[in-house]
């Protein structure tokens, strides 16, 4: 009986500690411990170099100016983002508002688990009193083809200026403007470059940098070529290929032939873009196209890890790639904000997405830190881009971007026919198994299409909505 | 077996049974859902339905057919190269492991001073997580300024030129080369072990008789290793035809397409079915690999069965 009654006093201790932390569990709406507060989950991708710190720093004032909402934001490695959102899209687990890549969607919407925010857009349109506040280039990617709505608000874009050393350009007596003028001019004077076998710096000077297969911009980089020329994957409603007509072809071949004939060397299509940029850095290339992230990295001190008092980092200019004989056409990306359907909280939700993608000095301030364009019009007529001379062009860029078909099936088409074939084609100009031979390119553009043929086909046969849809679209353009 | 012997063991039963429920719910469950799922067809727009999923438009095994012989479908598109990459990385690699760690055994079989220091700086590229080793070859590798390169073209010249390994059919030695460099210790460990379980009077004998070095090698080392060769052999095997992290961390970092010269099963499916969302065609083809690797277990198990000890 003594020894039961020792057991007493820690008995009471435990249930009392069970008892307190029951009381605890129970929260507010969101398992908060203050029962008047909303709590919103907030997906995000890296977009600066301190993503969490300055996502959170960004949506302070939104919780200012919204005492009752919180809002918990975490951030998805990249890679891992598209099967963490995927998994939350077909699951209904999600967070509340998610930064989708403009790419994904179209996949995602049709999946159903996107919110339709048309209100959010009609009300930024009444606010700002235009009728496109966004990027013309945005607009596909917020309205996919086949979806019924409004499904995401832009926020950041993803452009891709020309980098230059305006030393080299200078010394060979070329004039960049007018180089970029058409691809034949660009071509020329590229091979002027190359030609003139320059050495400064003691470092050999390649004329041009083009990334290989093995990195994840490898349709980015071609489709520009493709469209450039007038020619595509796909049609603009998605239900044709156009990838193996001579136009699209020609493209290609246009594309290749800077490898082909060593203005871009072999050599850097093992390496990613990482790599060819850490090439530009160091002072070996003459032209690079990178996206505009790589301002903030050039104007960065090098002992904060940037690149900032390099030779290259002081003899560096940007302007507008070349323009193709179809006119100047360039890769866009970027991403895109949309609410998860399983929301609890949708107007809660609604009011963050529209802070985050409509307040021009937040998405200012974001494209500050993270280097990339703004989606929102109006902050281009900010100082910190109409006064400097590289952020300036961000504007240009991104009115010539031309978005990829904003078709649910993109996605697929991307990552397992394009990125196979056209590393299969990159493979084939560095002659890696024989010498160049323009049939087997035009082989593999060939059997891509045919398999995109095929992967249309399937995705209209299996969803008769799609066609009704197709109609319809044809019908009014 | 007779209930009575059962009953006489049924203390060993309880302690099988929570392996056994384990191995249930870990593998043959998960094994069973992907082969249903192989007959399902199992897309991004209905991945909600999971196992409820309709059956493809083609018939019941209208994914099997897709792999095997649509020429439209990028999984069978790829599958050729796959297969013979696949073959040639896990003969390659478990050859290489093996004989890599049968001339360390050997070697470390020996006495000399600093040998367990020896045995634990062998054992170091076993430590070393895969997709680090992926990472880290993926610039060693580099062409211009890999160390790989520089080695054998500036200061060996044992190479002509600098020739280009992560694009075209060096490929397969890319990814071939760091596999055995990650896994030869453990070829090494377990041949070593068995070296030490071979009675050193048997080599005294032979030694008394005149055998040579080889000869002992090859009538005592050889033979008396068998149960060791069969489990390396079984390993290498296995581990080779489902490898997936080195050669995704080489060249995963974006397209994830290695080259028709070193995609792997594993790489295929992976970028064919899961980035794809197709998981009805995926599973079809991993059960046809599942297939074709029971087969060749079956194999083994029937050569080596008596080296294991199996009646």
């Amino acid at each position: 009986m003594k020894k039961i009654r020792n057991f007493r006093l820690p008995s009471a201790l435990v249930a009392g500690c069970l008892v307190l932390s029951m009381v605890a569990c129970k929260g507010g709406k969101d398992g908060s411990a203050d029962d008047s507060k909303v709590t919103l989950r907030l997906w995000a991708t890296p977009n600066t170099s301190r993503p969490k710190e300055d996502l959170e720093k960004l949506v302070e004032a939104f919780k200012a100016k919204n005492p009752d909402i919180d809002v918990q934001v975490e951030i998805l490695d990249w890679s891992a983002a598209w099967t963490k959102i995927t998994t939350a899209a077909t699951s209904g687990a999600g967070p509340d508002v998610v930064q989708l890549g403009s790419t994904w969607i179209a996949s995602i919407a049709d999946i159903g688990s996107l919110l339709p925010v048309n209100d959010v857009l009609e009300q930024t349109r009444k606010e700002m009193g235009v009728d496109s506040p966004f990027v013309r280039a945005t607009y596909s990617y917020m309205k996919p083809l086949y979806a019924d709505s409004v499904v995401s608000m832009p926020w950041l874009m993803d452009v891709r200026p020309l980098f230059y050393r305006k030393d080299v350009w200078q010394k060979v007596g070329l004039d960049i403007k007018d180089a970029t003028s058409s691809w034949d001019k660009y071509f020329a004077a590229l091979e002027k470059i190359k030609a003139s076998k320059l050495v400064i710096e003691g470092q050999k000077i390649e004329a041009l940098g083009m990334a290989g297969k093995n990195d994840w911009n490898v349709v980015h980089n071609i489709y520009p070529w493709l469209i450039g020329n007038g020619g595509g994957v796909v049609n603009a409603e998605g239900d044709s290929v156009i990838l193996d007509g001579e136009k699209s072809v020609q493209g290609v071949l246009r594309y290749l032939q800077f490898i082909r004939l060593g203005i871009s060397p072999k050599a850097y299509l093992e390496k990613t873009t990482a790599q060819v940029s850490a090439e530009f850095d160091q002072g070996r290339i003459a032209t690079w196209q990178e996206s505009s992230t790589k301002l903030v990295y050039l104007e960065r001190p090098v002992e904060q890890g940037g690149a900032g008092s390099t030779y290259a980092a002081r003899n560096y200019g940007t302007t507008l790639p070349p323009a193709g004989p179809a006119g100047r056409r360039l890769f866009v990306g970027g991403s895109q904000l949309a609410i998860f359907r399983s929301t609890t909280h949708p107007k809660e939700a609604k009011a963050l997405l529209k802070f985050l993608t409509t307040d021009t000095s937040v998405v200012l301030e974001y494209c500050k830190l993270s280097g990339m364009a703004p989606a929102l019009r109006s902050v281009f007529s900010s100082p910190y881009f109409s006064s400097n001379e590289n952020r300036r062009l961000f504007k240009d860029l991104a009115d010539y971007g031309v978005p990829y078909p904003a078709v649910p099936y993109w996605g697929e088409l991307e990552t397992s026919i394009l990125n196979t074939h056209f590393g299969n084609i990159l493979d084939i100009a560095a002659e890696v198994n024989g010498p160049y031979d323009e049939a087997k390119v035009r082989n593999e553009l060939k059997v891509a299409a045919d398999q995109i043929r095929a992967l249309i086909k399937d995705q209209l046969e299996k969803k008769p909505q799609y066609v009704a849809k197709l109609q319809a679209l044809k019908a009014a353009r | 077996m007779t209930w009575r012997e059962i009953r006489k063991n049924r203390m060993a039963y309880w302690f099988l049974a929570p392996t056994v429920v384990g191995m249930v719910f870990v593998h043959l469950l998960p094994i069973i859902q992907g082969i249903w799922l192989s007959f399902l067809a199992s897309r991004k727009d209905n991945l909600i339905l999971y196992l409820k999923a309709p059956l493809p438009d083609n018939g019941v095994l209208g994914n099997y057919k897709d792999v095997l012989f649509d020429p439209h479908s990028p999984l069978h598109a790829g599958m050729m190269d796959a297969v013979r990459n696949t073959f040639w990385y896990a003969l390659l690699v478990t050859a290489g492991t093996t004989l890599a760690g049968l001339v360390g055994a050997l070697l470390l079989n020996r006495k000399f001073a600093g040998r367990s220091v020896a045995r634990t700086l062998f054992l170091f590229p076993w430590i070393v997580p895969t997709y680090v080793v992926g990472l880290l070859w993926g610039f060693m590798w580099q062409q211009e300024n890999g160390i790989v390169n520089i080695l054998l073209h500036d200061w060996l010249h044992l190479l002509p030129s600098k020739p280009q390994w992560l694009l075209g059919p060096n490929t397969l030695w890319a990814i071939i080369i760091p596999t055995i460099w990650r896994f030869w210790p453990y070829s090494m460990l377990m041949l070593l072990a068995g070296l030490q379980n071979i009675p050193g009077e048997v080599y005294e004998a032979a030694e008394i008789d005149g055998a040579s070095a080889w000869q002992k090698f090859r009538h005592i080392t050889f033979p008396l290793l068998r149960p060791v060769w069969s489990v390396l052999l079984l390993n290498g095997m296995l581990f080779n035809v489902y490898s997936f992290n080195i050669v995704i961390m080489m060249f995963g970092n974006g397209a994830g397409f290695p080259g028709k010269n070193g995609d792997l099963m594993m790489t295929a499916i992976f970028r064919n079915s899961f980035q794809m969302w197709d998981f009805g065609h995926g599973a079809a083809m991993s059960v046809l690999l599942m297939i074709v690797m029971l087969s060749l277990v079956v194999a083994w198990y029937r050569i080596f069965r008596k080296d294991l000890g199996s009646p």
